[in-house]
């Protein structure tokens, strides 16, 4: 694990991103301006004029750091600090290190060792050790912390959120629906979503002999926390009751891999071995039912009804792995991959229901106690590229992935939602099969450049890729892809390209009843009238899923860089991407992308610049469907004046402004960055003669960051760090902000806002580098 | 003793490979020729400061496997005679230099020593195809390569992917400005034979290296979910919770329209309303989710439906 040399806290750092931006602009403004750029953006050569003595020793020995300060937050955070854990108003320490010792460049010992730490003070540190002798082998440790904050304002009707077996208070009074759930109010008690990893690392590698390398590496993830889930009593599409409630987090992922690389200059080869094991604590989650009964449910109601999830099940992956590559000769060169690996996954099966009185009208009972499930995965691919002369190169690439589902395919008669007797009749919706999905894609690239002039490149890309899935509504799917772009790279003043590019996907008979079929007991999917070319539908028949429906897709890029002059540069991206499903009746049928980019830099000197940027995003779904009931399917399903159609728009808007400039002869170093970042997500939809519909308010999120920074080296060791951001952050959303845990009828809410903050950070601290 | 059996028997092994262990090198140091000739000029008072390459990996002599442990500059920049015999503003630049306009070479330089493990499908990748420079993202001079560091790497990914930028403010996305996710988790730079020159096979093996609860083989499989996370989640950011493609309910919608509730036109008529209870439940909320929970599978027997 790698941690940044300068030990300036990352937490407080996030707000200040456009630090990051301004570097990012000023890299790429500059990249056609070598001579500014290199000194630039050298971490050295900033101090004031010194001896030659301090300067050689400055610039060829290695040194460390150590950051120490404070910090306040203005006021409580939570969703500021998501990923920092800068969540708490108050004060909070600074404290990192990056200490670096090694012998002299040119001497006999190559035995170094690294101790680096980050945002000590937060939830979101991190620290590494490393320990080695440099070409001959190194052992590492490393440590890092990631809070992840949802929500500060959901709540719950639950008296005991993190538990697996919630429960309902003391004096709770159920009803059929909300209206009748007259202590709902006084209940809710307010929990914190959030989780947190932890990830331990410890790795090893050793370097036998120059052309040997194995490397080695365990991770241990402990994940924890409480995250939110939707809990059901009932069979859904009937009478279902549900209440969205705390679930809690406890899971444990290893992870280990071992590769041992052999290269020399003419071939290489690398075998290795990974693995992933995956553990939940916790198996389920049962829940106290707040509704009584209602029509349809047997005994599932409240006061002794309860329900029961499976939680995620544990599984293991294992998987052997080889690379190679052969430079045949200067020109050519064959590289490849060959992969096989094995997921399985045989948590014991949690009973069809956890209620004793439908448990006891089980007649059929689990097929298998566990699923003894297991995907297969194989994956092959070649690369073949050759360089004929300076102006021309090609590759051509062959792809497999197989993924082969061995899992035992048997029927279960499930118990809808802990709230139904076990119906066992031969046109039973309730008898189904499992369905193991498999996948095998097969794809064939050609590519080729051609530097048709000094200063323009010509190249083009053709490739055929078809994917198998067995049993699902299309069985094969070819797609073509074709790209062709002109590529300006000379180091001139002037560099940009265009890059289109089309491809046109279809494949065998789109067969949208195959997985419904397949999934139901025949007795059941033959009670069901009319027929759609001899079958019965789910879906309606004219539905496409997108993943599988015929599609033409249409892409085009547009860049440039300009170096106007010595000191201005501007950056211009324009790109297009659009999805036509022109088969597809139902479901997406449209979607297009369009962003434009355009950065700012100026840099009259080396001691300064002054940038800015702007980028627009649009993203547009269009989606067709038909409004039919089950009841009425023999004419529903076939009404046109059913119809609707839903227009999805998002639009993004982002920009920024920041300077930076060093004084006093690079002792003192400030900078300034600004953004603003908009989106509104707008969806509408219109709809037939027999239909109603009313419009949607915008979804929107308003993010206004602001930061300072400042780096005062008084003393040649020794630098003042100071930092401040205020963010201002505003969202609203329809489906939560004025949305109730009692709102709706049949699902308790988590009663949630969008969040909505505004904060400022500052800190001060000293670096002592020795 | 059996440790010592131990050693001999890997010492056996390893001969047996054509593998020595590695001879003891007398370190030149800064009497190697091809780095005397250069810091001449190149000194600790140059403009352009190239002498922190020695606090790198690169610059250590003990290492018989770095350049400073053979001919120091001259490894990688070449003899340069013209270069050392030139004088003044016009004299020609070394044989190598690893500018962006000659990328072949430069890079041709660096694939000398790595073209194995995470580099080893460069020839023909994306990167390659393009004529990007190894210099171009990496700072070999510098005691700190920001491409190396978590925390940088992205504004190096940014100077050309500009189009990925406004991802990084997007409401719901990955820590990649608190530095916990890197751009290389996911992508090697250096080529591979994935699709987007993703680390792993696949998007969901990728995936399934942080979020490997979704891995499964679950008993009631949702058909997307092994097929790519894309489907439904932009891992680069999105506007919408759990950076999805687009909102439920339409976005579940766009592969159901089962009868009743799957296939009913959603729209402002769901908001709450004037009284209470009020309001589409397949819409607020966590919409299809407040009952569909289990959307990337579920291993209970009774969770057909994705309920349990």
């Amino acid at each position: 694990m790698k941690i940044e040399r300068n030990p300036l806290s990352r937490a407080i750092r996030a707000h200040f991103a456009l630090q990051a931006i301004r570097a990012a602009v000023f890299a790429m403004a500059l990249a056609s301006v070598p001579a500014l750029a290199q000194d630039e953006f050298s971490l050295e050569g900033e101090e004031p004029a010194k001896d030659t003595a301090e300067l050689l020793e400055e610039q060829t020995q290695v040194s460390s750091t150590v950051e120490v300060g404070l910090g306040f937050l203005s006021d409580d955070a939570f969703r500021y600090g998501r990923y920092t854990g800068l969540t708490d108003e108050g004060v909070f320490a600074v404290l990192g290190f990056d200490i670096f010792k090694r012998g002299a460049w040119d001497g006999d010992d190559p035995t170094y060792w690294r101790a680096e730490a980050e945002n000590l003070g937060l939830d979101s540190r991190e620290a590494a050790f490393e320990y080695g002798r440099q070409g001959r082998w190194a052992f590492r440790l490393g440590f890092d912390q990631v809070p992840h904050n949802h929500l500060d304002t959901a709540t719950t009707i639950f008296t005991n959120p993190g538990s697996t077996s919630l429960t309902l208070p003391s004096n709770w009074v159920g009803a059929q629906n909300t209206a009748g759930l007259t202590r709902l109010a006084e209940s809710l008690r307010p929990f914190d979503v959030e989780h947190e990893r932890r990830r331990f690392d410890v790795g090893f590698e050793w370097i036998p002999a120059p052309k040997w390398h194995l490397e080695t590496a365990y991770s241990r993830e402990e994940k924890d926390g409480l995250k939110t889930i939707g809990l059901t009593i009932g069979n859904s599409g009937g009478n279902p009751r549900s209440v969205l409630a705390p679930e809690p987090v406890d899971y444990l992922t290893q992870t280990a891999d071992v590769a041992l690389t052999f290269a020399q200059p003419t071939y290489q080869l690398r075998i290795g071995y990974y693995m992933s094991l995956f553990d939940d604590e916790n198996s389920f989650l049962r829940w106290q039912n707040p509704y009584t009964n209602i029509t349809g449910w047997t005994s599932a109601g409240f006061p002794a009804g309860q329900g029961q999830m499976h939680l995620e099940p544990d599984n293991a992956f294992h998987q052997f792995y080889a690379s190679g590559g052969w430079s045949i000769s200067d020109t050519m060169r064959l590289t490849g991959d060959l992969s096989y690996g094995r997921a399985t996954q045989d948590d014991a099966f949690l009973p069809y229901t956890i209620n004793p009185v439908l448990a006891a009208s089980i007649t059929q009972p689990l097929p298998r106690l566990s699923l003894d499930g297991r995907v297969d995965s194989t994956y092959a691919a070649l690369r073949f590229s050759h360089r004929p002369s300076s102006t021309f190169y090609w590759n051509a690439n062959l792809r497999y992935d197989d993924r082969d589902n061995k899992t035992p395919h048997d029927e279960y008669v499930y118990i809808g939602g802990d709230s139904n007797t076990q119906n066992t009749a031969a046109n039973s919706s309730f008898r189904r099969f499992n369905e193991p999905k498999s996948q095998e894609e097969t794809s064939f690239r050609l590519d080729g450049t051609w530097r048709a002039l000094d200063w323009l490149r010509i190249a083009g890309e053709a490739q055929w890729k078809r994917i198998e899935r067995p049993h699902q509504e299309r069985e094969e799917l070819d797609e073509d892809r074709y790209a062709l772009s002109f590529t300006n790279n000379s180091a001139g003043l002037v560099s940009g390209g265009v890059r289109l590019s089309i491809a046109d996907r279809d494949g065998s008979e789109y067969r949208g009843y195959e997985t419904f079929i397949n999934g139901y007991a025949p007795g059941y999917t033959s009670t069901l009238l009319p027929l759609v070319d001899g079958f019965p539908f789910e879906n309606l028949p004219g539905m496409r899923k997108f993943n599988q429906a015929d599609r033409q897709r249409r892409q085009a890029e547009v860049f440039a860089s300009l170096a106007l002059g010595e000191t201005l540069a501007l950056g211009l991206n324009v790109n297009y991407s659009e999805d036509d499903y022109d088969n597809s009746e139902f479901g997406l049928t449209f979607s297009r992308v369009n962003g434009y980019n355009v950065d700012l830099t100026w840099a009259p000197g080396e001691d300064g610049s002054v940038y800015g940027f702007y980028s627009v995003e649009r993203y547009k779904n269009d989606q067709d469907g038909r409004s039919w009931a089950g009841a009425t399917r023999a004419t529903t399903p076939f009404d046109p004046n059913r119809n609707w159609t839903t227009r999805s728009r998002d639009d993004v808007d982002t920009w920024g402004l920041g300077a930076n400039a060093r004084f006093l002869e690079g002792k003192l170093k400030l900078g300034i960055d600004y953004v603003r970042a908009n989106t509104d997500a707008d969806v509408a939809t219109s709809v037939g003669p027999a239909l109603t519909a009313a419009p949607l308010p915008t979804a929107t999120t308003d993010l206004t960051s602001t930061s300072i920074y400042g780096d005062w080296a008084f003393r040649r060791n020794l630098t003042a760090r100071l930092r401040f951001a205020y963010e201002d952050y505003a969202s609203t959303d329809w489906a939560v902000d004025g949305v109730p845990a009692n709102q709706l009828a049949n699902v308790i809410t988590l009663g949630e806002d969008s969040p909505d903050y505004n904060v400022w950070v500052a800190s001060l601290s000293f670096v002592y580098r020795f | 003793m059996q440790l010592r059996s131990i050693h001999a028997w890997l010492a056996a092994a390893l001969l047996s490979l054509g593998v020595s262990a590695p001879p003891s090198r007398a370190a030149e140091g800064a009497d190697n020729p091809g780095y005397k000739s250069c810091v001449k000029c190149h000194d600790e008072t140059s403009e352009v400061p190239v002498l922190p390459i020695l606090k790198t990996k690169h610059g250590v002599v003990a290492d018989e496997r770095t350049p400073f442990a053979d001919q120091a500059c001259v490894t990688c920049h070449g003899a340069s005679q013209a270069h050392l015999d030139g004088e003044g503003d016009n004299k020609p630049a070394p044989d190598v230099t690893f500018k962006e306009a000659d990328a072949k070479t430069g890079n041709q330089v660096c694939l000398t020593c790595h073209q194995g493990g995470a580099q080893m499908h460069w020839a023909g990748s994306a990167h390659d195809n393009e004529s990007v420079s190894c210099s171009g993202c990496h700072d070999t001079h510098v005691a700190h390569d920001a491409v190396l560091d978590k925390g940088q790497q992205f504004e190096v990914c940014l100077g050309c992917h500009q189009e990925q930028r406004a991802d990084l403010f997007k409401p719901f996305r990955h820590p990649i400005r608190e530095g916990k996710v890197a751009c290389s988790d996911c992508h090697n730079p250096h080529g591979s034979t994935a699709p987007s020159q993703l680390v792993k096979n696949n998007t969901v093996e990728t995936c399934y290296q942080c979020h490997a609860d979704k891995r499964g083989p679950f008993l009631w499989e949702h058909q997307p979910v092994n097929d790519d996370c894309g489907h439904c989640h932009k891992p680069h950011g999105s506007v919408h919770v759990a950076m999805l493609n687009t909102r439920g309910p339409w976005l579940c919608e766009q592969c159901h329209s089962a009868g009743n509730h799957p296939s009913t036109a959603y729209s402002g008529t769901g908001l709450p309303g004037a009284t209470r209870p009020s309001g589409a439940q397949q819409m607020l909320g966590k919409n299809c989710m407040n009952c569909h929970t289990e959307v990337h599978g579920s291993n209970h027997p009774s969770g057909a439906r994705q309920t349990r």
